[in-house]
C-alpha cells in the first residue's frame, strides 16, 4: 500500500489489485491538490496502468480543477482501452459529474465488488 | 559643593541688571561712537603732558592724582570701546581669529621694541621724543592691541554656558574696577583683595577651551602655531612692560595701576592655556577624527537609505566606508550575480583581481569550519597559523570578513586585510560590523522598496485587467418590447472565469452564461478568448446544437486539456412564444410559469464543453424547447451562486433557496428578483466574499 500524504486535504492511497489499480480519494480535491492529483495520475499512466477504480467514499468535494484531472487524462486512458470507474461518491460529489454530463463518460457504479465485476 | 560652584553662585547675582545690558544701551546711539577713542585720547594725552611735568609743588601737587584718574579714564574708555563696538564676525572661526590677533600682536611688538632702540638720557630734540616721547606713544597700541585680544579671547571662550557667561561678566567688570580702583584712596588691603578677586574669574574661564576639541585636524596645526607665537608676543610684551621697567619712562601711575598687567596676564595666560590644551589634546585628536569619520560613515549611509540609492551604491558606499575608516591595506566585496551562479568583486587598495578569487576560497573554507552555524564575522589574526590561508598569510596576516545575508539570503561578503598580525581592535571589528548591519538595512529597505513598486504595478494592470474583462461582458442589456433583463456580474478576483453574452441578429435573440474552469487571471484570459470564438458562431444562434458543437471544437483546439467550461445557451423566436435552449453541463435553468405560479428547474441532459474532444460531442448535445407567457421568468446563474457558502456552517446556498426566492418574489421586474437574489445571498454570506465569481441573468417575459 503506498500512501500519498497532501497538507492540502488531499489523501491518496493506491492499491493494486489483478488488472486494475484502486485509488481512494479523501478529502477535497481543489485547484491546488489537484495539482498533485494530476501529477500522480499521470505518473501511474506512463507506468502502464489503464484500468482505475476511484475510490470516492471519502472525497468530500471536487473543484472543476479537480474534474479537469480526469477530463484530461481520460483520453490516454481510454485510448489504450483502459476505463475510469467511480464507486462510493457522495451525492454533492455525484451531482457536480451528472450536472457536467460526466456520467455519460465514466463509469459510477455503487460499490468496489461492484467495479471489480465490471473488469472481470 | 566644590569652591568652584561655590565662587560661581556668590558671583552670579553681584551685577546689576542695568549694568549688563550696558552694551545694548550705548548701540541705540551709534552718536556715542566717536566719544570713546576721544575720551580715551584726550585723557592718555592730558595724562602724558602731566606726567612729562616734573613740578609737583604747589597747585601741582595733584598732578600726578589727576594724571592717574585719566590713565584709568584712557584704560576704561579703550576697554569699553573694543567691548562695545567689537566687529568679530559669527561664527567665530578660532584659525583666523588667532591669526589677526597674532599679527596685531607681532605689529604691537614691533613698536614696542622700536623703542627699546633708543635708550633713554641723551638730550637733544630727537633723543628727546626717541626716549621719553615715543615709549609713550608705544604704550597706546600696546593697550589697544590688549584690550581687542580680551574681545577676541571672549568670543573664543564658548558663550553658550550661562555660567561663563556670568565669569566673562564677572571678569570684565572687575577689570573696570581695578581701572578706577587704583586711583581711589582705599586701604593698601582692599585693593590687593580687589586684584586677588580678579584672579578667580580669570582662573575659571582660562579652562574654558572646548573650542579646541572642535577643532579640525588641518586646523589645529595653524592654531598650534599661532598660540606658540602668540604665547611669546605675550612674554615679550610683559618683560618690557614690568620686567625692563619701560612704564617708568611712561608714568609712575601705570605703577599702581593693575589694569593693563591684568588684561596682559590674562590674555598671556590664556593662550599659553590653550596652547597647552592643543598640545595635550594632540592624541586625542586621532581618536575623535575616528569618531567623526564613523559619524560621518553613518551619515552616508542614512543617505543612501533615504535617497534610495541602489543596491551597488550601497555595497560600493559600504566598502569605501569599512576600507577607509578601519586603515585597511586592501579590502574587497564580494557581490552575488544572477542567483550566485557568478560573483563580481568590488576592490580597494593592493590586491589583484586573482589574489582575490584565491583567497576568498580559503577564507571561505575557514569561515565554514570556524563560524559555522554562528550569524557572524570572521577574525583572522594571523594567516599564517591556517593552512587554507597560506598564501594570504604571505602577504597580510590579519583578515576581517563580514558575511552579509539580507532578508537571510546572502548578499555577499566583505573582507579587510591588514599586514601586521592581530592588526584590528575591538573597536574597529565592532564598528565594521555595525556598517555591515547598516549597509544591510539599506539593501534590505531597497528590497521592500522594489517589492512595493512590483506590488503597485500588478495592482495597475490588476486594474487594467478588470476594465479590459468589462469592456468585454456587454455594455448593457438589449431591449425588447416583450421581454425584460436584469444581469448582474461579480468575479470573485479582480477579473473571473464566468462569463455572459447577448447576441442580436435581425429578429433573434439570443443569450449565453458560461463559466470556465478556474477564476482570476487564467481563467480571465480563456473568457476573453471565448467571446470571440461566440461571435464567429453568429450564424447558428437559431441552431443550439450546431453552436454547441462549433464552440466545442473551437474550444478543443484552443484550450488546454484540463481546461473546460460550461455554459447554458438560450435562443428565442418571440413569434411562437417558444424558447430553445441547450445545457452544456452548467447549471440547470430555473423557469417559473405564471400561470400555476410554480418554480423549477429544467430536466435536460448535456455535457460541458472541451470535454469530448471529437465529433463524438454532439451525440451529447440536447436541445430543448419550452413556451413562454408574460410573466414567465427564466433565471440563468453560475455554480458561485449554488456553491456560495454560509461562513459558519460552511452550508452551501443551493438550488432549493434560490427557487423560493425567486417563487416569491416573481411578481417584481426582472431588476428588482435580481436585486433581491443578490441580497439574499450577500445577507448568506454575513458579509464575507463568495468563493466564487458570480453571474446571475434574470429574464421576465411582458
Amino acid at each position: 500500500m503506498n500512501t500519498t500524504n497532501k497538507p492540502t486535504g488531499l489523501n491518496l492511497v493506491s492499491e493494486p489489485i489483478v488488472g486494475a489499480l484502486i485509488l481512494k480519494i479523501s478529502g477535497e480535491l481543489d485547484a491546488s491538490s489537484s495539482l498533485d492529483f494530476d501529477a500522480r495520475l499521470k505518473q501511474l499512466i506512463a507506468e502502464g496502468h489503464t484500468h482505475f477504480i476511484f475510490d470516492g467514499t471519502e472525497l468530500a468535494y471536487i473543484a472543476s480543477a479537480g474534474l479537469g484531472v480526469f477530463i484530461s487524462n481520460k483520453d490516454d486512458v481510454y485510448e489504450k482501452g483502459g476505463q475510469f470507474i467511480f464507486f462510493g461518491l457522495r451525492e454533492g460529489v455525484q451531482n457536480v459529474f451528472n450536472l457536467l454530463g460526466l456520467s455519460d463518460l465514466f463509469t459510477f457504479v455503487s460499490s468496489q465488488e461492484e467495479a471489480m465485476d465490471l473488469l472481470a | 559643593m566644590t569652591l568652584y560652584a561655590l565662587l560661581g553662585d556668590v558671583s552670579l547675582p553681584c551685577f546689576p541688571s542695568q549694568l549688563l545690558r550696558l552694551p545694548d544701551t550705548l548701540h541705540r546711539f551709534p552718536w556715542l561712537k566717536p566719544f570713546f577713542p576721544l575720551a580715551a585720547f584726550l585723557a592718555w594725552a592730558l595724562a602724558a603732558a602731566s606726567s612729562a611735568s616734573e613740578a609737583y609743588e604747589g597747585p601741582y601737587v595733584l598732578l600726578p592724582w589727576v594724571s592717574g584718574v585719566l590713565v584709568a579714564v584712557f584704560y576704561a574708555a579703550s576697554l569699553a570701546f573694543a567691548l562695545v563696538y567689537d566687529r568679530t564676525p559669527k561664527p567665530v572661526e578660532p584659525e583666523i581669529l588667532l591669526r589677526n590677533m597674532l599679527v596685531g600682536g607681532l605689529f604691537t611688538l614691533s613698536l614696542v621694541l622700536l623703542s627699546q632702540l633708543f635708550p633713554p638720557g641723551n638730550r637733544g630734540p630727537l633723543a628727546y621724543f626717541t626716549g621719553e616721547v615715543y615709549p609713550l606713544l608705544a604704550c597706546v597700541p600696546l593697550i589697544i592691541y590688549q584690550v581687542r585680544s580680551f574681545a577676541r579671547i571672549r568670543h573664543l571662550i564658548d558663550e553658550r554656558s550661562a555660567t561663563t557667561r556670568q565669569w566673562q561678566r564677572s571678569m570684565t567688570v572687575l577689570l573696570f574696577a581695578a581701572a578706577f580702583a587704583a586711583v581711589l584712596p582705599l586701604p593698601g588691603l582692599l585693593l590687593f583683595t580687589l586684584f586677588a578677586l580678579a584672579a578667580v574669574p580669570a582662573f575659571s574661564l582660562l579652562f574654558r577651551v572646548r573650542w579646541i576639541g572642535e577643532l579640525s585636524q588641518n586646523s589645529r596645526v595653524y592654531v598650534f602655531v599661532y598660540l606658540f607665537l602668540i604665547t611669546w608676543v605675550h612674554l615679550g610684551l610683559v618683560l618690557w612692560f614690568f620686567v625692563e621697567d619701560a612704564h617708568g619712562i611712561f608714568f609712575s601711575q601705570a605703577h599702581q595701576n593693575p589694569f593693563p598687567l591684568l588684561l596682559l596676564m590674562f590674555n598671556g595666560a590664556y593662550a599659553l592655556m590653550s596652547l597647552l590644551s592643543v598640545l595635550f589634546n594632540w592624541p586625542m585628536t586621532a581618536i575623535m577624527e575616528r569618531r567623526n569619520n564613523d559619524i560621518f560613515g553613518f551619515q552616508s549611509l542614512h543617505e543612501q537609505i533615504s535617497h534610495q540609492g541602489s543596491a551597488e551604491d550601497i555595497q560600493e558606499l559600504l566598502l569605501d566606508l569599512c576600507y577607509r575608516n578601519s586603515g585597511a591595506r586592501a579590502a574587497w566585496f564580494t557581490r552575488p550575480l544572477n542567483g550566485a551562479q557568478q560573483v563580481q568583486y568590488l576592490k580597494r587598495g593592493e590586491v589583484a583581481l586573482g589574489q582575490i578569487s584565491r583567497w576568498e576560497g580559503g577564507l571561505r573554507q575557514l569561515a565554514a569550519a570556524e563560524v559555522a552555524e554562528r550569524e557572524g564575522h570572521l577574525y583572522v589574526r594571523n594567516a599564517v597559523r591556517h593552512p587554507q590561508l597560506e598564501d594570504l598569510g604571505a602577504q597580510f596576516k590579519t583578515a576581517l570578513s563580514f558575511p552579509m545575508s539580507v532578508n537571510g539570503q546572502p548578499e555577499g561578503s566583505l573582507v579587510l586585510l591588514k599586514e601586521p598580525e592581530d592588526a584590528f581592535d575591538e573597536y574597529s571589528i565592532r564598528m565594521l560590523g555595525t556598517y555591515v548591519n547598516q549597509a544591510r538595512l539599506a539593501l534590505e529597505k531597497n528590497r521592500l522598496v522594489a517589492q512595493a513598486v512590483e506590488n503597485e504595478r500588478m495592482k495597475n494592470e490588476f486594474e487594467i485587467a478588470t476594465r479590459v474583462q468589462e469592456n468585454l461582458l456587454p455594455r448593457a442589456a438589449p431591449v425588447r418590447s416583450w421581454v425584460s433583463l436584469a444581469v448582474a456580474y461579480r468575479p470573485a478576483q479582480e477579473v473571473g472565469g464566468d462569463c455572459y453574452d447577448f447576441f442580436e441578429r435581425e429578429d433573434n435573440l439570443a443569450m449565453v452564461v458560461g463559466d470556465v474552469t478556474g477564476k482570476g487571471m487564467g481563467a480571465a484570459f480563456n473568457v476573453a478568448e471565448l467571446k470571440g470564438i461566440f461571435h464567429s458562431n453568429l450564424d447558428h444562434l437559431d441552431d443550439p446544437e450546431e453552436f454547441l458543437y462549433r464552440v466545442n471544437k473551437a474550444v478543443s483546439a484552443c484550450f488546454d486539456p484540463q481546461i473546460f467550461l460550461t455554459l447554458v445557451f438560450l435562443s428565442f423566436r418571440p413569434l411562437d412564444n417558444q424558447f430553445i435552449y441547450a445545457r452544456a453541463g452548467h447549471c440547470p435553468i430555473l423557469f417559473y410559469r405564471a400561470a400555476d405560479g410554480n418554480a423549477a428547474y429544467l430536466e435536460d441532459k448535456g455535457m460541458g464543453l472541451g470535454i469530448v474532444r471529437t465529433e463524438r460531442y454532439r451525440s451529447h448535445i440536447q436541445v430543448n424547447s419550452h413556451r413562454f407567457d408574460t410573466n414567465d421568468i427564466i433565471v440563468l446563474f453560475t455554480d458561485g451562486i449554488m456553491e456560495a457558502n454560509h461562513p459558519e456552517t460552511g452550508e452551501e446556498f443551493g438550488l432549493e433557496r434560490l427557487r423560493h426566492i425567486v417563487a416569491r418574489h416573481a411578481f417584481f421586474t426582472a431588476e428588482e428578483i435580481k436585486r433581491r437574489i443578490l441580497d439574499d445571498i450577500q445577507e448568506f454570506l454575513g458579509g464575507g466574499r463568495a468563493g466564487d465569481d458570480i453571474t446571475l441573468l434574470v429574464i421576465k417575459f411582458q
